[in-house]
């Protein structure tokens, strides 16, 4: 609203629109304090959130300074390890333990007695692999010894894609074609509309040709089609029929833990798979237990149990049995006398002699790995080292946790350096507002209750002594550990660390019950116990004041972002005021000179009627 | 004796008088838009006198009619006053703004203040 009038009279040279803006700006005044206060208080809940979440990185160490297990930790030591290497866990029993192991356990084994491609003539068929089962049968079963699947009828139906006179069945290998009248073979079309056609299947391609029958040819073999005059798009072929599904069942027989023979069917689908991915999909299920190949080398198949160890319960008896079955005893030539292997790991552990069916085998929280026959010992110690860092690293995560919270509560705040509106930000450089901000942004949580609360109970839970342990030892200093300085703020220091690797060694029940004894009763709570308890309550306190991370806006109701909704009510409040008043000062300012320069016009007239 | 003409400049003064009373009260009230409404009322009766004096010639002003003249200069004069008056008022209420940003500087440190009436350096 720019205005060319002067306002003269109080100063010279005024300029209307530098007036209002000047006065606007004076009004805005406490808009502007209203979004300062909000902007610190935004900064004040994200620098609440951020140490929330530390407690909460640091809640997490603590939990795990509450298991036993974290003061439980064991080391191996194997006097040679070609023999059995070993770990524990830290519930391990710490005990020394002599092993002489005199045979490790194997799988069981077989392959082929003689190549699959020689004949008893001596002839040798080449087999490839890669073909079909079903399209070299007669090269790998000259003997008919697969027990096929019998053949099996079917009325099959088929959808005409494209108008021709070849079409094709859903199978091939034709055995038989059904039809009511047996004289006369027939394939039924229906059209599109529902009409049938009967088509007399003819058995040569030449006599399709002649008189108007509908005929059709079929090739048993491919099942292929060939009608007399085309077949139409959308029609269905009608066909009852026996077709060869090229299927067979093959089988052997393993024993399971309780010794009981278990027989293992398996379907092959000779027409769909040659040897090799056969022999792929065997090995992949898991079902079977059996890993299975052919050797285009050899031209022979091995075979051999997944598992290690003897399940058949009869003496020399064999892991896998073929019962002749056709498949693997004929065509594979597996014969079950040549197994080898399935055996047990024998060993002798402490003076007692065992068997296992498998190398890896736990005692006592202690998993054995046999590798090899000999003799050696295995000893299961207490690991000090283990535990005194799992001590010492905690005691450096709390100590971080320590000076974050401290930094925040003496940080220096700078009342000097509000944040920045928009208008000073437009007429500050970048390195300008950066140092500003620096400045503006210190001190959100300087002082903070909660924090410094916090401080003081996490200081009281180490420096309270634990009751119910040896009173020598029920207190942080009998483990070498003291605060720092004062002006550290009661970060911790182990300043004695043999004092703590001491009392590990020698009083390991001890230092489990100082960090982690549970008890309803504070001056029983471990140390952990402790910690853990004021670390959730803290978090709990700081989410009520600045909600948590996931928290949208709109929807935190922490009392931190009801102050921020409120400030920003009040600000929009008073942007509507100062937007009416800025209209009613322009409005005041434009009639005030309208008005004067008017009032003289006309004084100017009745001066000049005096003329008359 | 005054002839009709006369009376009709006279009547029409009248009316001037009346409006710039009522522009006085309005002043009072601090209905500014209502102000201006009036100074547009008094020229289209100065336009009315005006055409008269076009008739009326050397005889413009009788007696009565000076009388008139006389008493609408002194509340015209009254009026003037009062615009610069209220004028100087909103330049203090203007003062006080001022005061006001300045008082409230401390908060914020950058926004110096220079004085309501100097003309912002470009």
């Amino acid at each position: 609203m720019a205005s060319n009038f002067r306002i003269g009279g109080l100063a010279s040279g005024m300029d209307i629109d530098s007036i209002v803006k000047e006065l606007m700006a004076a009004a805005r005044k406490p808009v502007d304090k209203l979004y300062q206060d909000k902007i610190f208080l935004e900064w004040k809940k994200d620098d609440y959130r951020s140490i929330n979440n530390q407690l909460r990185i640091l809640r997490d160490e603590v939990s795990r300074m509450r298991l036993q297990s974290s003061y439980l930790s064991r080391k191996v030591h194997v006097g040679d390890s070609s023999v059995v290497t070993a770990s524990s866990s830290n519930n391990a029993a710490a005990t020394s333990y002599t092993l002489s192991v005199t045979q490790l356990a194997t799988v069981a084994r077989n392959q082929s007695a003689k190549e699959i491609g020689k004949r008893e003539d001596g002839t040798v068929v080449k087999i490839d692999p890669n073909k079909t089962i079903w399209d070299q049968r007669d090269e790998l079963d000259p003997d008919k010894q697969i027990n096929w699947m019998p053949d099996e009828k079917v009325t099959g139906e088929v959808k005409v894609s494209t108008t021709s006179k070849n079409q094709k069945l859903a199978h091939d290998t034709i055995t038989k074609l059904i039809s009511q009248d047996s004289e006369n073979k027939i394939i039924t079309v229906k059209d599109a509309e529902g009409e049938k056609i009967e088509y007399k299947v003819v058995d040569t391609l030449d006599k399709l040709e002649g008189d108007d029958d509908n005929k059709v040819y079929l090739d048993f073999e491919t099942g292929m089609l060939t009608f007399s005059n085309p077949v139409a798009k959308d029609s269905t072929i009608i066909a009852e029929y026996e077709y060869n599904p090229k299927k067979f069942i093959t089988s052997f027989t393993m024993y399971n833990e309780s010794g009981e023979q278990v027989t293992k069917t398996y379907t092959v689908d000779a027409g769909n798979l040659s040897l090799n991915s056969l022999f792929n999909r065997m090995s992949a299920d898991q079902n079977l237990g059996i890993a299975i190949f052919y050797d285009e080398g050899t031209d022979k198949v091995s075979i051999s149990t997944n598992r290690t160890g003897k399940y058949n319960p009869n003496e020399g008896g064999k892991e896998i049995l073929f019962n002749g079955d056709g498949f693997f005893s004929g065509v594979l030539k597996l014969d079950e006398d040549n197994e080898t292997g399935g055996t047990n790991a024998k060993f002798e552990l402490n003076g007692l002699s065992t068997e296992r069916k498998s190398n890896e085998f736990t005692i006592n929280g202690t998993t054995f790995t046999l590798l090899g026959a000999g003799e050696t010992t295995v000893n299961v110690m207490q690991d000090g080292d283990a535990v005194f860092d799992t001590i010492k690293g905690f005691i450096e995560k709390y100590n971080e946790l320590i000076d974050t919270i401290n930094s925040k509560v003496t940080e220096q705040r700078y009342r000097d350096y509000p944040p920045l509106t928009e208008e000073q930000r437009k007429e500050m450089s970048e390195s300008e507002i950066k140092l500003w901000e620096e400045k503006a942004r210190s001190g959100t949580l300087r002082g903070d209750q909660f924090l410094v609360s916090s401080l003081d109970k996490m200081r009281f839970a180490w420096s309270s002594p634990v009751s119910g342990i040896t009173s020598a030892l029920n207190q942080m200093t009998a483990y070498g550990i003291e605060t720092g300085s004062y002006f550290e703020g009661g970060k911790l220091y182990i300043k004695d660390e043999a004092k703590l690797k001491q009392a590990i060694a020698e009083n390991p029940d001890e230092v489990l019950k100082f960090f982690t004894n549970s008890s309803d009763d504070y001056g029983e709570k471990g140390v952990a116990q402790r910690l853990f308890d004021v670390l959730t309550d803290s978090m709990a306190r700081l989410t009520t004041q600045a909600g948590s991370d996931g928290s949208f806006s709109k929807y935190d109701q922490s009392i931190l972002a009801e102050r921020i909704r409120d400030i920003e009510k009040r600000i929009d409040s008073r942007e509507d005021r100062l937007n009416r008043l800025e209209q009613r000062y322009w409005r005041q300012f434009i009639a005030m000179e309208s008005a004067i320069q008017w009032a003289n016009s006309q004084s100017a007239w009745l001066a000049q009627q005096f003329m008359y | 004796m005054i002839n009709n003409l006369q009376q009709e400049k006279l009547s029409l003064l009248e009316q001037f008088h009346k409006l710039t009373t009522k522009q006085l009260g309005l002043l009072e009230q601090g209905e500014y838009d209502q102000l201006l409404e009036l100074f547009e009322q008094k020229d289209l009766v100065i336009k009315k006198i005006n055409d008269l004096d076009l008739k009326l010639g050397k005889e413009a002003n009788c007696e009565e009619v000076l009388t008139k003249l006389k008493e609408l200069q002194e509340l015209n004069n009254l009026l003037e006053l009062k615009l610069r008056n209220t004028k100087t008022e909103l330049g203090v209420k203007l003062l006080e703004f001022q005061q006001g940003k300045q008082t409230e500087n401390r908060y914020s440190r950058y926004t110096q203040t220079e004085g309501a009436f100097i003309d912002k350096k470009q």
